[in-house]
């Protein structure tokens, strides 16, 4: 009755399939399922599938005698099928015939390699693209649809790990670069990004290797390593929608405060708008709100690195204010206009109108006059800002950019100050206004032109003008000393105007050959200054500001070469300049030539893989032959240690510096801290005076000092450090003058060594310390014709002590009720 | 570089499965509402803990190890990556999960598992027969560490649970005693607030020797251990009377 009977071997069962499908005439079907070598096999599972779409209508699993049994099939056609382990799948449709009867099914499944871990390998490569540079990772392959944020999604993929600081890393290095949509549109708030934005709005996942984000060439003696960005990619449904945080929030006595932050992000343009106002005694723009404008922490060192060191004043000011009314409407942007031209800007307002700490302090004194002592400040300051940057790429090889910026700043400021004392009174009052204005434009090319020669330059340009009016006031009435002591007013009425223009020029050029890497930089830079101080009162300290204009002309040429091979690289360089400073006042010229050989060589070594990296960089460094400058540095900068040996030389003076440090950074919490300084330093001067033949010669080694700040454990439950500190002190000084033949010596020997272990068990303290000092002096002063050393030592004084021993055990809780 | 890396992840893991021998790795956390649980807390001392401890408690998570090796397997906490007892900042409350020291063993030759479960400081070895959990499979389906699972549903003491398995992975085995679908359980929730979530799956692992776990005299059956279960919550709070 049974079409499937005793199948001898799988491909039975497949041709079966394939030629004729299995009429099945019960309602049941009991089955064995059993290997090559006829013995039954458990655990295998029988899978019956709905033939339309595949899925599962029911199933059972085989038991150790093989068997296995359904109570009931649907009346339709149905797809059996087998999976095991070890063992090939088995599919075959079964029809129904009749509505009698069981039937029994007889399964042989061939032998086969079954390769499970090809299953887990195939959704990797079906997760993955790699496509020369880049990495592309598709996150649906790697998550479980239970990640919150893109941090937990950056997580879960391979190869990438994120710390809690929101540090990300590659294979052991450091990711760089955060983007999304291939812009670096919220470098600084990287961790509030990947936090805030939700792991569904990520389409995939770049990495891109090899990452050169936008920026003047580096110096040649600096390190090239392999940077790497991490480029977010969004979903459609997360590009149409307006991430954001809006916050409003009231208060007592005009305390009021209305923020947002909103940024879109599309494929070809994207923007972010953020609107603060209020009056709660803080700026509404903080220097983290200009970075982000800025387009970001690299961007804006990049432009400081080119000069602009100009930030404007708000950001400085730490004073703190009673009161402030301040506004502030920012935002900045980015559009792709076709496929080669890219722009982005941002612009931003900000007024304040602040109040500064007004002291008033009124004291009755015993004589019954009041005492008074009053101080205000008002500030009022408008803001404007904006900047605009074009980049234009005619081909993958080329890169053309243009930026442009603006700010103007408009600030006023009054200070002034009331103290009666004992009847005599002074004021003063102190005003202020100033216009800072700014211009600044930049080109940059870049041009790689194929993977070893690469070309770049850049002009830059910043026009500053700045206008400063002030005004002194003050009045002094001293009626108790005298009737006649009052003093009449003084003011100086002060006008300032000031231009300074720059222009910086260069050019670079780098050709790599193999393991060489040469780089050739040519520069100029100019800058004029016009300086005028009119109004200017009857002051003498004045006159040391005497307006000067004058013109200076800094024209230098760089070559260096490079080498990188595995773990050595090395280089030497030279950087020639001229300076030359014309005074327009004095038509003095002066013109300098320098001549600075560099070299440098480090060598790095990663004996524990990933964990641990040391290197050795050697850095010489010498101009005109006058300063020598010698460097070596051990750095090792990864998860686990930390270890720095910093060393220079100054003709014959030593200085070395050495730190080494270890924690556990992986559990967050410190394991271990050691660190030792030592400093080493002899200057050796020569003076010789003719005629006179005096013949002066100082010799001088300063205080050595060496540190060991022991070790730290810290855990959950506590915390205990056991350190030692040793400062040895041995000061040699040793000053010949030959003409009288005098020699003066002064010698101090002394150390001190503090021992100290702490620890504190949740919050009951455990305290020792330790400490033995010892001093010892020597001293010889203006000894004629000295021809023993029993001289230096007569007067030398030597003490030692020592010291305190402190020991406390104490116990103590917090909060107890 | 990076190119180098990925092609060593996928070269390094396939390895062809001789011994038919796998890892898995587990991610057990909280997956109830801590707030609700506050709100539906009664004792007060409990309730104020809860409130304090809120944060720790909803990042809170172990990690379990399923091994399985032959027609053995063994689940357990695992050893790597786990912070066995999360504490507040000021000390007082210290929290961790009742499953955190469960132990199945499970016998496929002998279709029985062994088991130390762990409620409310209490230990209790269970042995039994692999349950007939009467699975229902529905039609919905999603990807788990890049493996299409299917849903399935069933009972667990009573309470519903919630499984995601493979068919690409034909082992009936998952964390805890589940099992019984014709492929690995990746995702599943216990019925009393824990989720199971599978971190990694490694095959053809050396596994040299499984641990094994042996009866106890005073072991009950499955059914006994959810009448204990009905009586008791699971989760464990330690407060410091100050």
């Amino acid at each position: 009755m049974q079409v499937v009977t005793d199948i001898k071997y799988v491909f039975i069962a497949i041709t079966s399939l394939l030629l004729s499908s299995n009429f099945i005439y019960g309602q049941s079907i009991k089955g064995i399922v059993i290997d090559g070598d006829h013995t039954p096999l458990g655990f295998v599972n029988i899978l019956l599938k709905n033939p339309q779409d595949s899925t599962i209508i029911d199933f059972a699993i085989t038991n150790n005698a093989g068997k296995f049994e359904f109570d009931t099939i649907p009346l339709n056609g149905i797809l059996l099928s087998t999976s095991a382990i070890g063992y090939a799948s088995f599919d075959t449709m079964l029809y129904q015939v009749s509505k009698q009867s069981e039937i029994n099914l007889s399964i042989q499944l061939a032998n086969k390699d079954y390769d499970l871990q090809q299953v887990e390998v195939n959704a990797y490569k079906n997760g993955v693209i790699i496509n020369g540079d880049t990495t592309i990772y598709d996150p649906s392959t790697f998550t479980t649809g239970q990640e919150e944020n893109v941090e937990e999604l950056l997580k879960k993929l391979p190869g990438i790990v994120v710390e809690d600081g929101g540090k990300i890393s590659v294979g052991g290095k450091e990711v760089e670069n955060v983007l999304i949509e291939g812009d670096d549109f919220l470098d600084e708030n990287r961790k509030a990004v990947l936090e805030g934005l939700s792991a569904e709005s990520v389409s995939s996942v770049e990495i891109i290797g090899n990452y050169e984000a936008y920026s003047d060439l580096a110096d040649f003696n600096t390190e090239s390593e392999q940077k790497y960005a991490i480029n977010i990619k969004l979903t459609k449904d997360a590009k149409s929608k307006i991430h954001g945080n809006v916050q409003l929030s009231g208060g007592h006595e005009d305390r009021y405060e209305a923020i947002a932050d909103l940024y879109k992000i599309k494929e070809k343009s994207k923007f972010f708008i953020n609107a603060n106002t209020g009056n709660t005694g803080q700026n509404t723009l903080s220097i983290y709100d200009y970075i982000q404008l800025e387009g970001g922490l690299q961007n804006f060192t990049e432009q400081r690195s080119k000069g602009d060191r100009k930030i404007p004043r708000i950001f400085l000011d730490k004073e703190r204010y009673n009161q402030i009314n301040s506004n502030y409407l920012g935002f900045n942007f980015s559009k792709n206009i076709g496929s080669k031209l890219e722009m982005d800007g941002f612009a931003f307002a900000y007024l304040n109108n602040s109040k500064s700490s007004s002291v008033k302090r009124e004291t009755p004194s015993h004589l019954g006059i009041t005492n008074i002592y009053d101080k205000s400040k008002n500030d009022q300051l408008k803001t404007l800002a904006a900047k605009f940057n074009l980049d234009f790429k005619p081909s993958k090889k080329e890169n053309w950019n243009y930026s442009s910026k603006v700010l103007l700043e408009n600030t006023a400021e009054t200070l002034q100050n009331r103290t009666q004392f004992f009847g005599n009174r002074f004021e003063s009052q102190n005003h202020t206004t100033s216009e800072p204005f700014q211009i600044q434009n930049q080109i940059n090319y870049r041009n790689r032109i194929n993977k070893s020669n690469h070309l770049s330059f850049q002009v830059y340009s910043k026009w500053r003008k700045f206008d400063r009016n002030r005004l002194i006031a003050s009045d002094t009435i001293l009626p108790f000393f005298s009737s006649d002591n009052s003093f009449s007013s003084k003011s100086i009425d002060q006008k300032t105007a000031n231009q300074k223009h720059n222009l910086d020029i260069s050019a670079v050029y780098r050709k790599r050959i193999k393991f060489l890497n040469l780089q050739s930089k040519l520069y100029w830079n100019r800058e004029d200054l016009d300086l005028e101080i009119s109004d200017l009162p009857n002051l003498d300290f004045i006159a040391s500001f005497e307006p000067s204009n004058w013109q200076r002309d800094y024209i230098g040429y760089k070559q260096g070469v490079n080498y990188k091979k595995g773990n050595l690289s090395t280089g030497v360089g030279i950087n020639w300049f001229n300076f030359k400073v014309q005074q327009e006042s004095t038509a003095e010229v002066s013109n300098r030539n320098y001549f600075v050989p560099s070299a440098f060589l480090k060598i790095q070594f990663n004996p524990f893989q990933q964990s641990f990296r040391l290197a050795y960089n050697n850095k010489v460094q010498a101009a005109d032959l006058e300063l020598a400058n010698n460097a070596v540095e051990i750095v090792e900068l990864n998860k686990l240690y930390q270890f720095n040996v910093e060393g220079s030389q100054i003709l014959t003076g030593k200085h070395i510096e050495l730190f080494y440090n270890l924690f556990d950074a992986v559990s967050g919490t410190m394991l271990f801290l050691f660190s030792n300084f030592s400093k080493s330093e002899a200057i050796g001067n020569q003076y010789f005076y003719f005629p006179t033949y005096e013949l002066r010669k100082t010799t001088e080694i300063p205080p050595q000092e060496l540190w060991i700040n022991g070790l730290v454990i810290d855990k959950k439950f506590y915390r205990t450090s056991i350190g030692a500190r040793l400062k040895s002190f041995v000061g040699y000084q040793k000053d010949y003058t030959y003409v009288e033949d005098l020699l003066n010596v002064y010698q101090n020997n002394s150390f001190k060594l503090e021992l100290g272990a702490y620890s504190i068990w949740k919050e009951s303290p455990m305290n020792a310390e330790m400490i033995i000092e010892y001093n010892q002096t020597q001293f010889n002063t203006g000894e004629s014709k000295l021809s023993s050393k029993e001289r230096i030592y007569r007067n030398s004084v030597v003490y030692g002590n020592i010291f305190f021993f402190l020991l406390y055990i104490g116990c103590s809780r917090i909060n107890k009720k | 570089m990076i190119k180098l890396l990925i092609q060593v992840i996928l070269l390094t893991l396939p390895c062809i499965l001789n011994g038919q021998s796998l890892e898995v790795i587990y991610k057990c956390k909280n997956k109830g509402n801590i707030q609700t649980e506050i709100k539906n807390t009664e004792n007060e001392k409990i309730k104020q803990a809860l409130i304090a401890a809120k944060d720790i408690i909803s990042n809170y998570f172990i990690n379990f190890k399923l091994s399985q090796k032959g027609q053995y397997s063994y689940f357990a906490e695992s050893e790597d990556g786990n912070d066995p007892l999360t504490s507040s900042e000021d000390g007082k409350i210290s929290y961790t999960l009742s499953a955190r020291n469960d132990i199945i063993y499970k016998d496929y030759n002998l279709s029985q598992f062994v088991a130390k479960k762990h409620q409310v400081s209490r230990a209790y070895h269970v042995e039994d027969q692999f349950m007939n959990f009467d699975w229902q499979i529905s039609k919905e389906q999603r990807k788990i560490l890049g493996f299409d699972c299917i849903k399935a549903t069933s009972t667990y003491c009573g309470k519903e649970i919630v499984a995601w398995f493979t068919l690409a992975i034909p082992i009936q085995n998952g964390p805890m005693e589940l099992g019984g679908l014709p492929g690995l359980i990746l995702e599943a929730t216990n019925g009393t607030g824990l989720i199971y979530t599978a971190q990694s799956v490694r095959m053809n692992v050396e596994i040299e020797n499984l641990p094994y776990l042996s009866s106890h005299k005073k072991a009950i059956t499955h059914n006994e251990f959810c009448e204990e279960v009905r009586k008791k919550k699971g989760l464990k709070i330690d407060m410091n009377d100050n």
